[in-house]
């Protein structure tokens, strides 16, 4: 049987300035897909779905590595709750497309289209996110600051024993360089040693989605991981946004300040394009073999 | 080796053209780890000059007078800001220099020489082609250890990239100050200063309205080098919202914040830097006649466009 193709329109956006504008009623969920096409030098792709006039869901596929595509969606008319079919199927379509092995987001927006994807493993998550005015603890100040590009070193190491394994050790210098040029790192010391570290994994006009909280364990137990969630929320003040970070059951940062909103979060992993055409050749067989046409 | 094939020389990694020009005197092209600690221990009189040096880029020249040893004595950084838009950005570490610095500048398509006091009061008697010389107040203001402000305005936010086809619309078509209305040159600053951090914009209903921006920023220090706000919005407070949060965000990466007053932007730059007292001396913005030989040229065109 063969699936009727959605009639649905789907168009390549690239614009991100548009991307933000349609986003912009369903932030800090759509951060992820509305921050890559705006990223300076990220290889990003972005499909909008639905009619020009009244779109109904975004697609974002950004490729962090060679053979690493990480997709996130939003699903744009959910006035009823209900999402459109038909453009979850045509999003569905598009993550196949791109070749994405992740998909991520909220997980009303990223669900439905997860359902509809063979050999889509789902885990739920929950955001945080966090208005500008949540008081700080006493002494966050004196232990942290924003990374400068002497500490690129120490963040490398920091990094290549907890974080950013996705992307290859050749290419961690490169992409801690970057982020520390753009201040989107900030880090605790210890007089001069960098201790601990998070960094903006993706931002938009009004939030900033702070990821990868790192502290070695032989730092831990001193409340760095709060100095380094107070300079979190510090420069995210100054520029006007909220913060915002997604936690795992196994994980308790984002730390329980008053004034959190959570939303539900999802991550989904699915089969790899390679694995996917494995398999479809061993069905193939199969069904060659027992005589299925 | 087959007959006329070129041969390939050996070329080390790296050399740096080192010209003598007399008095045990060279004049040394590109910038050297010297050069950046001289301007460094010189801010915030010369973030300039630092600034330009850490943003590099193949649009600017940079020319440094060192003696024998090689010491700094001075240095002109040369930009391309836009169409026919050429800025020198001298430093001034031994007075004595000056007259070569002004020899390279007007030599230079520079049309417009930009520092403190102290690095282009000295050229401007040996500049030939100076027009105009304007001078305004010039103010180091926040130091990083001062407590941000906590009232900030929700009106004002840092931009992101997705502001940058409002900023650049804004900048180019409303926006003069010494700066070209070239799009393409708005764009470059603008993508570099928001990777950076270091833009502000104010919305009102959700539609950018104003922006300030830092476009020379050192290890230390930020300059505040534009600020606009288009004309209906005027009036508002927009511009103390912007200062305000531009301090917090300085603040918030450990840097030291400065700006200048120019008295054609209608922004009161006076009242949001006199509560620090923190007037370090002045700006000077000199203008230049377009060189000779740029005449020259554009005259051959337009004779041969038969317009004469």
């Amino acid at each position: 049987m063969v699936d009727a193709r959605p009639s649905i329109p789907v168009r390549r956006v690239r614009d991100g300035a548009q991307v933000e504008d349609l986003c912009a009623g369903h932030q800090p969920v759509a951060v992820l897909v509305s921050s890559p096409p705006n990223e300076p030098g990220a290889d990003a792709r972005c499909w909008v779905v639905g009619p020009p006039a009244e779109p109904t869901g975004i697609l974002t596929a950004v490729r962090v590595r060679p053979g690493l595509v990480t997709a996130s969606a939003v699903l744009l008319d959910d006035d009823d709750g209900t999402p459109d079919p038909d453009t979850v199927a045509a999003l569905g379509r598009l993550v196949r497309r791109s070749g994405a092995t992740r998909l991520v987001g909220g997980a009303d927006h990223v669900g439905p289209v997860a359902a509809g994807l063979a050999g889509a493993r789902s885990t739920p998550l929950e955001m945080l996110a966090r208005r500008q005015d949540a008081p700080l603890p006493g002494d966050w100040r004196a232990r942290g600051r924003v990374a400068r590009p002497a500490d690129e070193p120490a963040l490398v190491d920091l990094y290549r024993r907890f974080e950013l394994e996705a992307l290859a050790a050749d290419r961690l210098a490169a992409a801690v360089a970057g982020l520390v040029a753009q201040r989107r790192v900030v880090v605790a010391v210890d007089g001069d040693v960098v201790v601990g570290a998070q960094r903006i994994e993706a931002r938009s006009r009004r939030w900033d989605l702070w990821a990868g909280l790192s502290v070695p364990p032989e730092h831990r137990g001193r409340g760095l991981s709060r100095v380094v969630d107070a300079w979190a929320r510090e420069v995210s003040r100054a520029a006007g946004r909220g913060t915002a970070g997604v936690r795992a059951p196994t994980n308790q940062v984002p730390h329980d300040v008053p004034g959190l909103v959570v939303h539900p979060w999802a991550e989904v992993r699915l089969p790899s394009p390679a694995l996917r055409r494995r398999a479809r050749r061993w069905a193939g067989r199969q069904a060659r073999r027992v005589g299925v046409r | 080796m087959r007959r006329g094939t070129p041969v390939r020389r050996r070329v080390p990694a790296k050399v740096r053209l080192r010209v003598p020009v007399g008095s045990g005197r060279h004049v040394g092209v590109g910038s050297t780890p010297a050069l950046e600690a001289a301007a460094e221990a010189g801010e915030p009189a010369s973030t300039l000059v630092a600034g330009a040096l850490r943003a590099g880029g193949w649009r600017q020249v940079v020319l440094t007078v060192e003696d024998h040893p090689g010491a700094v004595l001075g240095a002109v950084v040369v930009e391309r800001h836009g169409r026919s838009r050429w800025e020198a950005r001298p430093l001034v570490v031994d007075a004595g220099c000056a007259p070569l610095l002004a020899r390279i500048v007007h030599l230079s398509p520079t049309r417009r020489v930009m520092g403190v006091g102290p690095h282009v009061a000295p050229l401007v008697a040996h500049l030939p082609r100076t027009r105009t010389v304007g001078r305004s107040a010039f103010y180091g203001a926040a130091d990083k250890n001062a407590v941000p402000p906590s009232d900030l305005d929700p009106r004002s936010r840092a931009a992101t990239p997705a502001d940058l086809p409002a900023l650049v619309a804004l900048f180019a078509d409303t926006y003069h100050l010494g700066r070209s209305r070239d799009r393409a040159a708005w764009t470059r600053l603008l993508r570099r200063t928001t990777a950076e951090g270091l833009v502000v914009v104010a919305e009102v209903d959700g539609r950018v309205v104003g922006g300030l921006l830092c476009g020379a920023v050192s290890r230390v220090w930020a300059f505040g080098t534009d600020a606009v706000i288009g004309a209906e919005h005027r009036g508002l407070g927009l511009s103390w919202a912007m200062a305000n949060r531009m301090f917090a965000l300085v603040l918030a990466y450990g840097l030291d914040m400065c700006g200048a007053q120019v008295d054609e932007n209608p922004m009161d730059a006076d009242r949001h830097y006199v509560d620090h007292e923190a007037l370090t001396g002045e700006l000077w913005g000199v203008g230049l006649d377009p060189h000779l030989r740029a005449v020259r040229r554009v005259a051959r065109r337009v004779r041969r466009a038969g317009a004469l």
